[in-house]
């Protein structure tokens, strides 16, 4: 009956069956799973657009603090490069450390979003519908925040523009050996290609956008559509077009953190020249990064109203993705970790006594607790999974992991080269604690910004969604079933 | 001015039309006895002072921003009364297979395989510090801050070492300025290279002659005649770094070098 | 000849089938007719004509353009920059994949946006025809047809069941001609960016910062002035020229000592200073700045010790002249300047 009702009248006016006990099913259905839970496009829009121009006091005040300290970073930034790179605890045997941490951290929380958003999207995984926008939000911003990286490290950062491949009277062209160059290829594709790929899945978003808003709201929403209306042939276009996208981010996304991983397996450092750090980093950064999208979207479900979208149903779906990937994780860690306690390398079993009992014992096992004993501990049930306080919890604990995680490997296991005269520590410095913590401000900033800016919740996904899918009876249950369109 | 530089800026006059001359290509070697090392430093300051190294302060040295092109690598060994002090000179091991020099996105740091040198050039250097971190022996230096040269310094600096700025990595070259001015009077003279002509900073001013620098390729040259012993090795040979850097074991009987 | 388009709203999918056959019927062409969604229904569903998208084919294309762009990068590199590095080959195959493969995925993926943008004719930045039940859940369709026909079109759509029939002005061109307003603008825009970096990166422009290497500090060749040394630091043994002090006591000016001045002048100063001292010896052309003029204000002013240490020294181009003259037949040539300048 389902079925045919959904070709004679619009979706959201889907009937109950007649028999109460169907009916009952049914509402449970709906209210369980968002796609199912058709609600007249209007009243989605609203749901998105009303909340999006409430600017509240905590708005307000959630820019200004995170604005002070975005600009606090830009200040010690300017101090940095005026005085020298001298002024952060960097030294001789540690050249790398705080700034490099953050680069891997952060790009590795930017494969969440072209996770979700293209991987599922090619697989069909209709439940990453109202997620998938956040999560490339996420992507956005942690990339663009990751590419400042490298250049805030740099010791003369005037002359950044000597590693880009331009025609230049030096007659040099940057050289094509270098990791770093492969970092610059690898990180501008998919930063460009992200921000390409987000821009075209919310065009028709910011085209329903268009014709709700009134005032600059309007204006700018006018521009941004580019002219979008929505026929049949656009459709078909962007369909491709995003098709193309995801396709092409995919991989893109699985070398950019390996290129990033071959920054460390490329040297001779002793804990680094690792071939299996490729696939360990791909995987600790979808760990890290569905973690952080799990955080974000509490964050957004909570400031801007979205009990409607973000369900039960998604935070349950992302916690068993994180369950999954902690198990992949530990997997290749200890990979890594089984070869040094095995073959008894001197130099390895250094780096191995120093991180189970050795001064960075403390960090190697809140690291330990925080990326496997507490999520394996807890993810495992549904209730934790359901609960968005307990999962946020855990999500914020794989962020601490996975940041100690990289700390150690650039931060830690850098001091310890194979001379023993050269093994030093390394000691953050005031420079780097505040670039560092106004680089995480920059990223939530972004991201609060945005969310007031363009739909955060991809309203076309949402309701082409709740078209396809229906329900399907089999004797005296109903089920809730989708539509294979394409 | 001195009669060579009268003979070189005559010879630079007429550079255009005199026949191009090939620089002849060398191995250039050094090879560090540990056994007369006896860790007196004297090294590190003659180094400092004909390459314009930046003297930092002990604050600064305190929190590993000393820069010295070579160094003096104190190990203890034994326990007790019978423990002794080994030491290592650690300069740029001149790698032929150089870790750092891949690694760098702007070429600052490139090979040059006529002299078997291994060069950093100071001004395309933009501090990404990756061949720092490449570097097994850690012999490289960054600028931490821009070098100050204070009072009476700036008399010290060599007019034939650029002053390298803030943010640029640097390391020991083997005295190449030295090098240059060696093969070119031998040209001006029309002669070969002569064995013992060239000598860097750090080995003129070794006491006990630890530090011996010549042209491997030479068969006759003391470095040539030094090498291949039984004392030989390379610090972290099994990198395959091929360092050209050699060092003869210390055998401790002496008491000198322990 | 002007065309309308007319917008027809639908509550659903199965009855803008319907009114789409209609029209098919009515003898619109499938061009002329289009659906308006807020959501994507597919062809199928509103018996549309199958669109083939051209996109991937220019997807494709621009992967070759950057496999072609990537090579040029990495391979044009090692050919300019023949610089040995870690006993790597100079054309290594490994890293030129990485590289290219970035650059492909790259071009493959702008391609696809700019041919999305090109086929749409996009941006245009105004309103479009749009009709806001659109977003709220209608299906439009649009019809664009002549204007005699247009009053017979809104019929049909109202007779099979149109919430409403809206009525816009034809903007097809207007929307061309934005289009290539718009695109030209962004390409001129970005060549003038290009040129602007180029002009920077060959040194037309200079930006004056005072970070380069050559402004910081540092001793050139003879470059003065020197710290001397504290007085009696040095042990005097035979002549020195320090400023000050002459080594050889000066020959009192008399006219025998003139005389052999002027017979000294004439073989060591004469072919570039000249027979009076005025700097326009017959060598004098052959140099720039011009040998100096003795019996100018210059020379007047300095300190017969220095004039001393010009001779021994030499200055600028000037050699030095001690092998020549003895430091008496110096003094010699000083008195006989001097004679000059009176």
């Amino acid at each position: 009956m389902a079925e045919q009702a959904s070709l004679e009248s619009p979706v959201w006016n889907r009937p109950l069956p007649d028999d109460p006990e169907l009916a009952a099913q049914v509402r449970e259905i709906r209210e369980k799973h968002l796609l199912q839970d058709a609600r007249p496009p209007r009243e989605v829009a609203e749901k998105v657009l009303g909340p999006m121009a409430r600017l509240g006091r905590v708005f307000w005040l959630a820019l200004i603090v995170l604005g002070g300290l975005t600009a606090t970073w830009l200040a010690t930034w300017a101090y940095q490069a005026y005085q020298g790179m001298g002024v952060t605890g960097l030294n001789r045997t540690i050249m790398w450390a705080p700034y490099i941490v953050n680069f891997v951290y952060f790009i590795g929380i930017g494969h969440a979003g072209t996770f979700i958003s293209a991987a599922l999207r090619v697989l069909k995984f209709e439940w990453r519908a109202p997620i998938s926008r956040a999560a490339e939000s996420l992507t956005v911003f942690a990339l663009l925040v990751a590419f400042t990286m490298p250049l805030i490290h740099m010791g003369r950062v005037w002359k950044f523009y000597w590693m880009l491949p331009f025609p230049n009277q030096r007659q040099l062209w940057p050289n094509p050996r270098s990791p770093i160059f492969w970092d610059m290829t690898a990180i501008f594709t998919y930063l460009t290609c992200s921000m390409l790929f987000m821009y075209l899945g919310i065009l028709p978003d910011i085209a329903i956008a268009r014709e709700k808003a009134s005032g600059w709201r309007k204006r700018l929403y006018t521009v941004l559509a580019l002219g979008w209306r929505g026929t049949d042939r656009e459709w078909k276009h962007l369909d491709t077009t995003l098709n193309i996208f995801s396709y092409g981010i995919i991989p893109v996304m699985f070398s950019v953190h390996t290129v990033v991983s071959w920054d460390f397996a490329m040297t001779l450092q002793p804990g680094w020249n690792s071939s299996i750090f490729g696939p360990y980093f791909v995987v600790g950064a979808l760990y890290s990064g569905v973690g952080a999208v799990i955080i974000i979207m509490a964050i957004l479900r909570k400031a801007l109203h979205l009990e409607y979208f973000l369900r039960e149903e998604h935070f349950n779906a992302m916690g068993k993705f994180l369950l999954i990937l902690s198990f992949t994780w530990v997997y290749f860690y200890f990979n890594d970790y089984l070869l040094p306690w095995y073959h008894k390398e001197p130099i390895l079993t250094v780096i191995f006594r120093l991180f189970t009992s050795g001064w960075a014992a403390p960090l190697w096992f809140t690291m330990l607790i925080a990326n496997i004993l507490i999520p394996w501990a807890t993810l495992w049930s549904r209730k934790v999974r359901s609960s968005i306080p307990a999962l946020v919890g855990v999500a914020l604990l794989v962020q601490v992991g996975m940041y100690i995680e990289r700390y150690l490997i650039v931060a830690v296991t850098l001091g310890y080269p194979e001379l023993p005269f050269d093994w030093a520590v390394y000691v953050p410095r005031l420079p780097e604690i505040l670039i560092t913590l106004g680089v995480f401000a920059f990223v939530v900033l972004g991201i609060t910004v945005l969310s007031r800016l363009v739909p955060i919740i991809p309203i076309w996904e949402v309701v082409e969604g709740q078209l396809l899918q229906g329900t399907r009876r089999i004797g005296r249950a109903i089920f809730p079933a989708k539509t294979e369109a394409d | 001015m001195s009669e060579l530089e009268t003979r070189l800026l005559d010879r630079g006059q007429s550079a255009a039309a005199a026949p191009k001359t090939e620089l002849p290509s060398h191995k250039w070697t050094m090879l560090i006895d540990l056994d007369k090392c006896t860790g007196c430093n004297a090294c590190v300051v003659a180094c400092h002072v004909e390459n314009n190294v930046p003297i930092r302060s002990e604050r600064e040295v305190i929190r590993g921003h000393g820069q010295h092109w070579i160094r003096i690598e104190r190990y203890w060994e034994g326990e007790g009364d019978a423990q002794r002090a080994t030491f290592l000179p650690m300069l740029c091991q001149q790698c032929s297979n150089a870790p750092c020099e891949p690694v760098c996105p702007v070429y600052a740091s490139v090979h040059s395989e006529r002299e078997n040198l291994n060069l950093q050039v100071y001004n395309r250097c933009v501090g990404t510090r990756f061949c720092g971190n490449n570097c097994p022996y850690r012999a490289r230096q960054f600028n931490w801050f821009a070098p100050q040269f204070e009072g009476p310094i700036t008399e010290m600096l060599n007019p034939d070492v650029t002053v390298r700025s803030g943010g640029v990595m640097e390391k020991c070259t083997f005295c190449v300025q030295r090098i240059r001015r060696v093969e070119e009077d031998a040209l001006v003279e029309g002669r070969p290279l002569r064995d013992g002509e060239m000598v860097p900073a750090c080995a003129q001013t070794c006491p006990t002659s630890a530090i011996v620098f010549g042209d491997r390729s030479d068969p006759q040259s003391q470095v040539a005649q030094r090498l291949g012993g039984q004392r030989e090795f390379q610090v972290l040979e099994h990198l395959g770094t091929a360092p050209n850097v050699y060092y003869l074991k210390a055998g401790g009987s002496d008491g000198g070098a322990g | 000849m002007a065309d309308t388009q007319l917008l027809g709203l639908f509550n659903e999918a199965a009855s803008t089938a319907e009114v789409i056959e209609r029209l098919r019927r009515a003898g619109l062409g499938d061009e002329q007719v289009s659906v308006i969604s807020s959501v994507p229904y597919r062809s199928r569903m509103l018996r549309r004509p199958e669109i083939t998208s051209r996109i991937s084919a220019v997807a494709g294309i621009g992967a070759l353009v950057g496999v072609v762009i990537g090579l040029a990068i990495t391979f044009g590199t090692y050919l300019l920059n023949p610089l040995p590095v870690g006993g790597q080959p100079q054309f290594p195959i490994p890293p030129t994949l990485i590289v290219v493969f970035e650059v492909t995925m790259l071009g493959m993926m702008w391609a696809a946006f700019g041919a999305f943008l090109f086929i749409n004719r996009m941006p245009v930045f105004g309103q479009p025809p749009f009709s806001e039940d659109v977003v709220d859940g209608s299906i439009g369709v649009l019809v664009q047809a002549e204007e005699s026909r247009s009053a017979g079109i809104e019929r049909l759509l109202r007779e099979a069941g149109a919430s409403a029939v809206e009525r816009f002005d034809s903007s097809a061109r207007a929307n061309n001609r934005t289009w290539i307003k718009v695109m030209g603008g962004t390409g001129a825009a970005v060549t003038l960016a290009l040129v602007l970096v180029l002009l920077l990166a060959y040194d037309v422009i200079k930006i004056p910062f005072p970070t380069n290497m050559a402004d910081t500090v540092s001793i050139a060749h003879l470059q003065g002035p020197r710290l001397a040394a504290p007085a009696e630091a040095v042990p005097v043994q035979g002549p020195v020229f320090i400023a000050g002090q002459p080594a050889v006591p000066q020959v009192a000016s008399s006219p025998s000592s003139i005389q052999r001045g002027q017979v000294l002048f004439g073989i060591n100063c004469l072919m570039c200073h000249g027979e009076k001292g005025q700097g326009n010896g017959r060598l004098a052309t052959y140099f720039n700045p011009k040998p100096a003029d003795l019996t100018g204000e210059k020379v007047r002013a300095f300190a017969d010790s220095d004039i001393f240490l010009v001779i021994s020294l030499g200055s600028g181009q000037m050699p030095s002249l001690a092998e020549n003259l003895s430091p008496t037949s110096r003094w010699d040539v000083i008195n006989y300047v001097r004679s000059l300048q009176k």
